[in-house]
């Protein structure tokens, strides 16, 4: 059976009622920048032509990467240990009760305390902002996964066990799809956090990324180019959450569909 | 051989398990009963390796052991085919293969294709479990551990599946351990019955019954069963200080017939009067009904009946439930329109408007009543048949008339009508196609799926809302019913209010004018009427009309042509999904089910209305 072609028409009859909403928000801003002028708020056409200008140079890509690089790798490397070391915790209670205070503390640090530290300890290196990343993101994950692991369903691994399943099929097949139920969400949390605390670093601890763009931007009191920077920022994180994590949901839990198939 | 050498255990709440020593050899049957915390879970928990005793020994020697649990355990985020693959997964089998082997079984099991490609939450309790119990049998086990596999699951089904299981069991001559605290149940399955007393657990009683499985009747489970709680220790391991056990519901196996017929040999004295040859029929309720071997005349308590007939086996037809209607006045030839109109009945058919001429049947010599269920297969159905069964001294046989199991019921009506052959062929097309449209149906995204109201005369306020089994269609096709509100019981048509409907505002309307008696006038009145003409479908021209030729394709009745049905509605509704040619597919299946060779114009004329305006 051929793919079918999507009828794009009804799909953006869908979306009408967020597009209103943009277009009331834009349309405030204009009112704005009319009312204090372009100083304090330049107008959006001002923010666009300032991004388009910055897309131009090459600028506004070239930033956008490195801060992504930094915030998606620093989101990565918290995931895998946080949902690593979560799972262990989880399936073995003794190590969830070691690690749970440690994570609590971990938690209660504020980002910006983090950067301090950070600065102190890796100077104004990109390794900053991927530290900081880390350690903010890797508490998250390892709560949502260590309650995954520790609510997993005895009589499905009794069922499985009564079979003589190998023990990678038991955890591919009957804990895994469970724990991701938990970790998703977790995961979704984490990386919004990961962009925001990644930008925050790059503006007080580094000289490239959109933070320290932004930085520069404060100096030179240019508002226009530090909105078009918030608005390059926008673009990314939406990008990833509605292309990449919505998707790979979707795919990953057919299951949750309440009608999938009946 | 499975054995348990003075075993104890202990959870560590006082002992569970005091020295016990039970064995069981291959092909045996052997029933754990008592009251509960008598330990009999622990002790087949053990059997399957789950736990160890804390003293003794439990020594199996059985190649493979498949457990089968008090509650399904299927894994939720499967599919029930993979979920009966399972065990073959553990086992390491190719994917190719386990498929094969957990579609055969499921097969037997009753399981429908339809049912193999849902997620195991969209499946009835009753249809979990045999998912269960094929995943068990799937691994070819020579050692079944079944931990009270059916207490929870309703009269009717339980009594299906015991029979279904002590069947499989014997066809394959496996041993089994049944976990029960159903004294009775276990009188009914299993070769030898060891009662346990609690606190601590521990053998107090045991008996073999010998008598062959299929000669135990209700009588006998009874006088066993009796017998059994006459002995103290027993009756002190249920915990039943001398009170009578509750008798089990009791299912006559012999019709009155047979008694008259006795009767009437006395009156005339002497004089041979030859019985007719009768078969032991099974229906789906797991009723057992003594019917003829050869049956000439079947009457159906609805319409629905009449079409399933008319596909089989036409010159059995006893008579119809109404006059004919259009479509088949269109159609059928005059035999068939001939045929007397006896009237209808039904659990609550018609809304309770029972026309069933009893008279009529009665003179007309019908060997055999069946009832296709318009509602879950429930006590009400079966107390129903019951009923009608001893008022008329006619057989009464209870099918589900779910349409995901009208190909299971193709072929068991076929066989019992005697035409076994017919029956599995138009059994095989119907799942055939239903299982290609539910594959198909399932990979459509969630976002792309239409939702569909389904209109009834007069006021086009009348529906059939979500799950209920005049509208399943909807579902079936991959539509979202709009309407959800409790299904009316009786002939349906719930009433819903307009309100609703604007706020449902669905993407189809599906129109069934009069029954289908006078097709287009609620089209025509929808087209103008300011609050129908104010709804999406009705502006975007997505209003159909199903087409109807001998019975409707959509409902009323909800015939066999409902695979008709769903081919249109997947058709109308994700055209870009299902490549029908609806001529070529409406030709075959008159072809194969009604024997009619339908013209190119004819079939266009039958679709015709229904074409019009084609969404999208």
């Amino acid at each position: 059976m051929a793919r079918p072609a999507r009828t794009a028409w009804p799909r953006l009859w869908g979306f009408r009622y967020p597009a209103l909403g943009i277009a009331l928000f834009l349309g405030l801003w204009w009112m704005g920048s009319h009312c204090y002028g372009p100083f304090i708020l330049p107008s959006p056409l001002e923010a666009g032509r300032a991004l388009w200008r910055l897309i131009l140079d090459g600028e506004a890509g070239r930033a956008a990467l490195v801060t992504a690089v930094r915030a998606l790798g620093g989101f990565a490397i918290a995931a895998l240990l946080g949902s690593g070391m979560g799972i262990l915790a989880g399936l073995r209670p003794p190590l969830a009760q070691t690690l749970k205070p440690v994570t609590a503390m971990l938690l209660g640090i504020p980002p910006i305390a983090w950067i301090v530290l950070a600065i102190l300890w890796f100077g104004t290196a990109g390794l900053t902002p991927v530290f900081t990343v880390i350690v903010t993101a890797l508490p998250i994950v390892f709560a949502v996964a260590v309650e995954g692991a520790r609510t997993r369903d005895q009589g499905l691994e009794d069922m499985a066990r009564s079979f003589g399943t190998p023990p990678w099929m038991l955890f591919l097949d009957v804990r895994l799809p469970h724990l991701l139920s938990y970790l998703f969400p977790g995961w979704v949390t984490a990386l919004a956090l990961s962009w925001k605390v990644a930008v925050m670093a790059e503006l007080l601890a580094s000289t490239d990324g959109i933070g320290a763009s932004m930085a520069l931007a404060r100096i030179n009191l240019d508002t226009a180019d530090a909105l078009a920077w918030v608005i390059v920022l926008l673009v990314m994180l939406l990008t990833v959450e509605l292309l990449v994590l919505e998707p790979l949901q979707r795919r990953m839990e057919p299951w949750r569909d309440g009608t999938a198939s009946s | 051989m499975l054995t348990w050498e003075n075993v104890s255990h202990d959870y560590g709440a006082g002992p569970v398990l005091a020295d016990v020593r039970l064995r069981v050899s291959p092909g045996e049957v052997l029933a754990l009963t008592g009251r509960s915390g008598c330990g009999k879970t622990s002790l087949l928990n053990m059997a399957a390796g789950l736990i160890a005793p804390l003293a003794g020994r439990v020594s199996n020697t059985f190649l493979h052991t498949a457990c089968v649990f008090q509650d399904p355990r299927l894994l939720p985020w499967r599919r029930t085919v993979d979920n009966i693959a399972f065990g073959l997964k553990a086992m390491g089998l190719p994917r190719k293969e386990r498929m094969a082997r957990a579609n055969r079984l499921a097969e037997r099991m009753g399981l429908t294709p339809g049912d193999l490609t849902k997620y195991p939450h969209a499946l009835s309790g009753g249809m979990r479990q045999r998912a269960s119990l094929a995943r068990a049998l799937a691994v070819k086990p020579d050692l079944l551990l079944l931990d009270e596999p059916f207490s929870a699951l309703d009269v009717g089904l339980r009594r299906e599946l015991q029979d279904l299981v002590r069947s499989l069991i014997n066809e394959r001559g496996l041993a089994a351990i049944f976990v029960t605290h159903d004294l009775a149940e276990a009188v009914r399955l299993s070769d030898r019955i060891v009662i346990l007393a609690p606190s601590p657990g521990r053998l107090v009683h045991e008996q073999r019954i010998a008598e062959p499985f299929t000669d135990r009747d209700e009588n006998f489970v009874r006088r066993i069963t009796d017998g059994l709680l006459a002995a103290p220790t027993v009756r002190t391991a249920f915990g039943r200080t001398g009170h009578v056990p509750p008798a089990p519901s009791s299912i006559r196996t012999t019709p009155p017939r047979m008694q008259i017929a006795r009767k009437e040999i006395n009156k005339v004295e002497f004089k041979p009067v030859s019985l007719p040859e009768t078969t032991l029929a099974t229906d789906m309720a797991g009723r057992k009904v003594l019917v003829k071997a050869q049956i000439d005349k079947v009457f159906g308590y609805n319409p629905m009946v009449t079409s399933l007939l008319f596909s089989l086996a036409p010159d059995k037809i006893a008579g119809l439930g109404m006059p004919p209607m259009p479509p088949e006045r269109m159609l059928a030839d005059p035999e068939y329109l001939s045929l007397p109109v006896l009237g209808v009945m039904g659990g609550d058919f018609g809304g309770g408007k029972t026309t069933f001429d009893k008279d009529a049947i009665g003179q007309h010599g019908v060997d055999l009543i069946l009832s296709l269920t318009l509602f879950a297969l429930d006590e009400v159905e079966v107390g129903a048949a019951e009923r009608l069964q001893q008022e008329l001294d006619i057989p009464v046989l209870v099918y589900d008339g779910d349409l995901d199991r009208t190909g299971e019921v193709l072929r068991r009506v076929g066989a019992l009508v005697g035409v076994p052959d017919r029956g599995n062929v138009l059994g095989d097309y119907f799942d055939e196609k239903f299982r290609h449209i539910t594959k198909t149906v399932a990979g459509i995204p969630q976002d792309e799926r239409r939702t569909v109201y389904y209109a009834q005369s007069p006021t086009g306020l009348l529906t059939e809302p979500r799950r209920s089994r005049h509208g399943q269609i909807i579902e079936y096709a991959g539509g979202v019913n709009a309407a959800e509100v409790f299904e009316q019981r009786g002939c349906g048509r719930t009433p819903v209010c307009a309100a609703d409907l604007a706020r449902w505002d669905p993407d189809v309307v599906v129109m069934l004018s009069d029954e289908g008696k006078s097709p287009q006038r609620l089209y025509n009145r929808l087209r103008t009427d300011p609050f129908w003409s104010r709804l999406k479908a009705t502006r975007d021209n997505a209003v159909f009309e199903p087409p109807a030729g001998m019975y409707n394709w959509f409902d009323r009745p909800p015939s066999v042509n409902r695979l008709m049905g769903l081919i249109w509605l997947t058709n109308l509704l994700y055209p870009e999904w299902f490549g029908w040619d609806m001529i070529r597919e409406t030709r075959e299946f008159y072809k194969l089910f009604y024997r009619m060779d339908l013209g190119r114009k004819q079939v266009e004329t039958m679709l015709g209305p229904s074409m019009r305006g084609l969404a999208n």
